[in-house]
């Protein structure tokens, strides 16, 4: 409550400053293709505060949560008005989707505004399995192909990461095999139901440390490496899958996107409100809980960015649809 | 009473008929790739599982009307008692109170008050004496809703 | 056992925020327990969505705290009007209600109240006790031990639910059919969307269930309006029990309990059938069953002790497995993952506060029950009679928030208003509406699971019989299909 009185006075003070401005006259509204409490969501709300707080923007933004799949509140936005008052964050799903041939749209249908935060994920084993590198686990994954269980959410991100993974080593094949997200393949992997799976790297920490650091006896997997560029803060240990001698990158980004032929004025504008979002300590406080980078690409960085994650991920994902 | 079997025969008829168009859309889909079964046959053989099961319970049904002197019968005898009127009421309304809605014909506090005063007087019987009571329970209900989830849950409510 | 979590999690309660949540959780589910026509379902349907904007410690502090309260809330209705304010009071009316009309209110609500209480605390000691040990057997369990669980628990529900099997089985299956639109489980893929993108995420829990259960029951109370029930005067005479009668009733009271208990547990299955078979079998073993029905004391502890027995019993399983033991706990697993908890055998170690804030409420939210129901009974019998005219009205605003709240489109809305009209239909043909939403939730779980399995063996599908677990449950699913159909027949052959 507090806090939301904080927020429209920090409302009424921004429109009484700042009303000359063309845009905005009136709340944006941010669309989250997610239920309310995902990581998304989060990122959402964080950043919506960040850019009150940061009073870069002259009106409130507005979180709208719209569920179900993912692709609903995607059209949503894609079919929206593009007076500069509708945008979309997501991740790397809308790609995933395009290549995979569930959605009939994708990125390109979209204006870039900005990227954010991003996490990279950690390649998981059990303790007992006698793989202690990634090496390790795909000579195994080609000495015996089709028979390491790989547990993932199909079609989704750990799905295209351990594709990605596989395609290191040629002729290295996992089973995949339908677990869903990271709880759910933690418990499968820790019930050995799975052989191999991945997780994000604050997942890791969650799962394999106890609160002051150090690791839980408790726990029954490890990870392998970390596929940043560069090592984990939260797993200084860990080294990367650079370091082990594979060029491969897999991070996920939240993106913030508008309906094609938005005004580069709006545009700008909100990228600017997100730019200034990300330097509040709250955003900071926020990635620090959650282990991702402290990273922010707008414009020709993030044309760029999204470019090659779609280079990337195009191969993967068609390969994701056949076994 | 203990059966009624006209709503139940309806009623499982028209439950089968949901069911025959899940089948046929499930019959269509592609095999799977990552194991023998793939999209379609769990739905499709749920929905042979019921159509099933309601072909019994008509059966039994018919057996049912047989013995208990034929359709007019049984239907006078289920559908008599209660007050349809109110059911009807509350129903329609709730239908044009959403179609309002979702159509952003005015705001939802507004939308709300004609909705909830309407059917509680309509629920009443129309009495005059009941209008005013109706009306501020509308009031109270519709624009205290309106506030609370706008300016306490944030929930973004149909404009 | 894990005191030092326990006590922790207590201590949290006991700060403001909690505590207030627990308050108004108990007392709401009191209230709207008690008067007929809302259920508890439907209250803690139209909670969930206010909760995503609480802590997550919070929001499971108030749904427990709803659900235990509204299961006790049924009794006074059900002693003092003759009409169940919940569905699990059912069994309660029959003894409750002569008693209470042949002067001794009091008498039965304390009865009712105490065997509440008591039912509760049993209970409680079992979920304490056993759910760590099982949620950590449940993590060896692979898809095919969750499939056949999940088959067992939907022939479980079909088979015990009021009505014939053959509509048990209706309920149960087209409550998995209208899940399978949308993602499927096993791929990520959009099916069955009839070309309609507004489909893809499928048909959402809260709606359908806000339709089924709550839209549903208001239709049918405006059919049923204008039938004002007899009434029997309350005063507090006798509420509180003496020692005595405890020793007399305490065999009663802790079979009961252990009956309750135990199925709550069973998936699927919840708290009306807890008190039938507690309150059939008190009747088997009693030195007086022709008072049953009459005004019966024992009657009305078997009744009450194990339908809030099934509270906590109902809870094991949702937290070592993540599958529901009744329609609430459905709700409650919805509301966990909109925190993005997810439930199952790891919940111990991932979210461990969340998992002992529920168990420390199911002991609390009974303790504060037991003196909210004894202080307050006889004001909360006259809530009884607010008119149905405008109750009716404003709870179905509350529905039409609570569905568009959680996506923020219409079309859920449209679909809530689907389902009230399917919800009334299929109970007006006499269809149970329990197995429907149990089989909503567990269908893609169980899809899932099976398809799951089959990847990890490429196709195999042997594991059903050839593991221990798989091939248990399977037989026993097969014996709960079969032995209705068999004793049908046998009683049809001496009958001939």
């Amino acid at each position: 409550m507090r806090k939301l009185l904080g927020l429209a006075a920090a409302a009424l003070l921004a429109t009484g400053g700042a009303a000359l401005a063309e845009w905005p006259e009136k709340p944006v509204k941010l669309i989250v293709p997610f239920q309310a409490g995902g990581t998304s969501d989060q990122m959402a709300r964080v950043l919506q505060a960040g850019a009150q707080e940061s009073g870069a923007l002259s009106q409130p933004i507005t979180i709208v949560n719209v569920g179900g799949h993912y692709s609903i509140g995607s059209r949503r936005v894609m079919e929206a008005e593009p007076d500069g008052y509708t945008f979309l964050i997501i991740h790397i799903a809308l790609m995933g989707g395009e290549g995979t041939g569930a959605l009939d749209f994708g990125w390109r249908d979209f204006e870039p505004v900005a990227g954010a935060g991003e996490f990279c994920l950690a390649p998981m084993v059990r303790k007992d399995s006698g793989i202690d590198s990634v090496e390790q686990l795909l000579a195994k994954a080609k000495d015996e192909p089709d028979t390491l269980i790989f547990g993932a959410n199909l079609g989704a991100i750990n799905h295209l990461a351990g594709l990605m993974l596989q395609e290191q080593n040629p002729g290295a094949k996992f089973r995949f095999v339908q677990i869903g997200g990271g709880t759910a393949n933690f418990t499968a992997l820790t019930g050995a139901q799975t052989n191999a799976t991945v997780l994000s790297g604050a997942e890791v920490v969650n799962f394999t440390l106890l609160p002051d650091g150090s690791e839980n006896p408790e726990a029954q997997i490890k990870p392998l490496a970390y596929t940043g560029a560069e090592r984990f803060d939260g797993l200084p240990d860990l080294p990367t899958m650079a370091e082990e001698g594979y060029d491969m990158q897999f991070c996920v980004k939240s993106w913030v996107f508008a309906p094609k032929d938005t005004p580069q004025e709006a545009i700008d504008g909100f990228a600017a409100a997100m730019e200034a979002a990300t330097e509040t300590d709250r955003y900071q406080k926020f990635i620090t809980d959650k282990g991702f980078a402290d990273v922010f690409l707008k414009g020709e960085a993030l044309q760029q960015d999204l470019e090659s994650t779609w280079t990337a991920i195009e191969p993967i994902a068609k390969l994701a649809t056949q076994k | 009473m203990e059966h009624r079997p006209v709503t139940e025969i309806g009623v499982s008829a028209f439950v089968a008929a949901i069911c025959a168009v899940f089948f046929v859309q499930a019959s269509r889909l592609p095999p799977g790739s990552f194991e023998p079964l793939g999209s379609g046959p769990v739905p499709k053989w749920t929905a042979a599982i019921v159509i099933l099961c309601c072909i019994a319970v008509m059966a039994r049904g018919i057996l049912r009307l047989r013995a208990a002197g034929g359709l007019a019968a049984s239907a006078r005898e289920e559908f008599t008692g209660g007050r349809p009127g109110g059911a009807v009421l509350m129903l329609a309304g709730s239908v044009l109170y959403v179609a309002l809605l979702h159509f952003k014909v005015a705001s939802f506090g507004i939308v709300t008050f004609v909705f909830l005063t309407l059917l509680i007087w309509a629920l009443e019987g129309l009495r005059p004496a009941v209008l005013l009571p109706a009306l501020v329970t509308a009031a109270v209900a519709a624009f205290g809703a309106e506030y609370l989830f706008t300016n306490v849950f944030t929930v973004d409510l149909p404009e | 056992m894990d005191f030092a979590s326990l006590f922790g999690a207590i201590g949290q309660i006991f700060t403001p925020w909690p505590f207030f949540m627990l308050f108004i959780g108990t007392a709401l589910g009191i209230v709207v327990g008690a008067i007929p026509g809302l259920t508890g379902a439907m209250l803690i349907a139209l909670t969930l969505p206010l909760t995503f904007y609480m802590e997550p410690f919070n929001a499971v502090v108030l749904l427990v705290s709803m659900y235990v309260g509204a299961i006790s809330g049924g009794l006074i209705t059900a002693t003092l009007m003759r009409m169940p304010g919940t569905p699990a009071s059912v069994m309660t009316t029959f003894d409750g209600y002569p008693m209470a009309r042949s002067g001794r209110p009091g008498r039965a609500l304390g009865l009712g109240i105490t065997a509440s209480f008591v039912g509760g605390l049993i209970a409680w000691g079992v979920l304490f006790t056993v759910t760590k040990p099982l949620s950590i057997l449940a993590t060896k369990f692979g898809p095919f031990e969750y499939f056949t669980l999940i088959m067992m628990a939907m022939v479980l529900i079909a088979s015990v639910s009021e009505g014939s099997l053959v509509k048990g089985l209706i309920s149960g299956l087209l409550g998995m059919l209208v899940s399978m639109p949308g993602v499927d489980p096993a791929t990520g893929m959009p099916r069955l969307t009839f070309d309609w993108y507004m489909l893809n995420g499928g048909l959402q829990l809260l709606p359908v269930l806000i339709g089924t259960f709550a839209v549903s029951q208001i239709i049918k109370d405006c059919l049923d309006m204008g039938k004002l029930p007899d009434r029997a005067e309350v005063n507090n005479r006798g509420v509180l029990m003496s020692l005595r009668d405890f020793r007399r009733h305490a065999v009663n009271m802790i079979r009961s309990s252990f009956i309750g208990t135990w199925i709550g547990i069973l998936p699927g299955i919840g708290a009306s059938i807890g008190s039938v078979v507690a309150y059939t079998m008190a009747k088997n073993v009693s030195d007086h069953p022709e008072e049953f029905g009459r005004g019966s004391e024992e009657g009305i502890i078997a009744s009450e002790a194990a339908n809030n027995a099934t509270v906590s019993g109902a809870l094991i399983p949702l937290i070592a497995m993540g599958i529901p033991g009744s329609v609430i706990d459905a709700i409650l697993i919805g509301a966990l993952t909109i925190h993005s908890i997810q439930p199952g055998p790891t919940l111990f170690l991932t979210n461990g506060d969340i998992v002992w804030g529920m168990i420390a409420t199911a002991l609390i939210a009974n303790i504060l029950m037991w003196i909210l129901m004894t202080s307050s009974v006889r004001y909360i019998a006259n809530l009884i009679y607010l008119p149905r005219s405008f109750v009716l009205p404003v709870v179905m605003m509350f529905c039409v928030i609570g569905s568009y709240a959680l996506n923020n489109t219409m079309f859920d809305v449209w679909v809530m208003l689907m389902f009230g009209v399917i919800g009334f239909l299929l109970e007006r043909a006499k269809i149970p509406l329990g197995p429907f939403v149990i089989g909503f939730v567990l269908a893609p779980l169980a899809e899932q699971k099976l398809r799951s399995g089959l990847m990890m063996t490429a196709g195999d599908i042997s594991p059903i019989w050839t593991r221990p677990f798989p091939l248990a449950f399977t037989i026993i699913a097969i014996l709960l299909l079969v032995w209705p159909i068999v004793s049908d027949w046998r009683r049809k052959r001496r009958a001939a």
